[in-house]
């Protein structure tokens, strides 16, 4: 909600730990922000979608355990 | 996660696990409204690549860091209060806007252009974007080379009333904070035909 306020767009959530977003969902936003604090639902699918929406010009803003692999999450974006 | 898809990696994979805060030396748009935050869920990242640090914790950490597809955002709100959960909404909307810039800022003080060691009051000018107004005036085509300047009196300046007049017309956005003997207020204006008017240091005027 405060990052719609400040960029008077529309921010929607998806829990990556029950579903990974289609190619088509990502296409209609222009940013995706993601970070790990569970397992992703699948983090190769999810890694290969995003490689795909930034080639296609998406931005992608990753956060916090995205490059974490000491402990059970891992969610390298191939 | 490869460096065309990520501005820094972690070798070794693991976390800091240690609170530390941001000693404000990022100088892009991802820090834009800004001014400082603390973290402790940080990722152990180098960069790679063509990625771009843009602001480090006390421990020399990265704080952000973007590369040409997207941004890197190590910053987590902790839940407990004190503003974190909106910088870092910043940082994200910051980052959604559009590939990091850093303005060109012209720092030109009618005083010392050596800033003192240590002093964190905002970013330190770099070669080539100090001029001492004491001493010289920037030209209109100087000024057009910068997003914006910085200045303020401490001395004489070496011709107040045309500096004031470059100023005033020669820039589309500009900001003057003065120490003394002048009031001292931060202003900040758009292009305006308004002259100087006096006194110690150029003058401006609000939109």
């Amino acid at each position: 909600m405060a990052i719609a306020a400040l960029t008077g767009g529309t921010v929607d959530y998806f829990d990556a730990r029950v579903g990974t977003p289609t190619a088509p969902q990502l296409a209609a936003y222009q940013a995706v922000y993601t970070y790990a604090n569970g397992a992703y639902s699948d983090l190769v699918l999810f890694g290969d979608r995003l490689a795909d929406y930034v080639d296609a010009g998406g931005k992608v803003i990753l956060s916090v355990f995205c490059t974490y692999t000491s402990g059970i999450i891992s969610a390298a974006a191939s | 996660m490869t460096a065309g898809y990520s501005p820094v990696t972690s070798p070794g994979g693991a976390n800091h696990y240690s609170l530390s805060a941001y000693v404000g030396d990022g100088t892009t748009s991802l820090h834009a409204g800004v001014l400082a935050y603390d973290c402790q869920f940080r990722d152990i990242l180098v960069l790679q690549g063509a990625g771009v640090a843009d602001g480090h914790y006390a421990d020399g950490e990265i704080a952000l860091a973007y590369g040409p597809t997207g941004a890197w955002c190590t910053s987590t709100e902790r839940g407990r209060g004190g503003g974190r959960h909106r910088r870092l909404a910043q940082i994200i909307a910051n980052a959604a806007s559009g590939i990091p810039t850093a303005p060109a800022v012209l720092y030109a003080p009618s005083w010392t252009t050596t800033r003192r060691t240590g002093r964190r009051s905002g970013p330190t000018p770099r070669a080539g974007q100090l001029l001492d107004a004491r001493t010289g005036t920037p030209s209109a085509a100087l000024l057009a080379t910068y997003d914006g300047v910085y200045t303020h009196s401490g001395q004489v300046y070496s011709a107040r009333v045309l500096f004031g007049d470059l100023l005033a017309t020669s820039w589309t956005r500009a900001t003057r904070s003065c120490s003394a003997p002048a009031p001292c207020t931060t202003i900040s204006w758009r292009a305006s035909t308004t002259r100087s008017a006096g006194g110690s240091a150029p003058r401006g005027t609000r939109p």
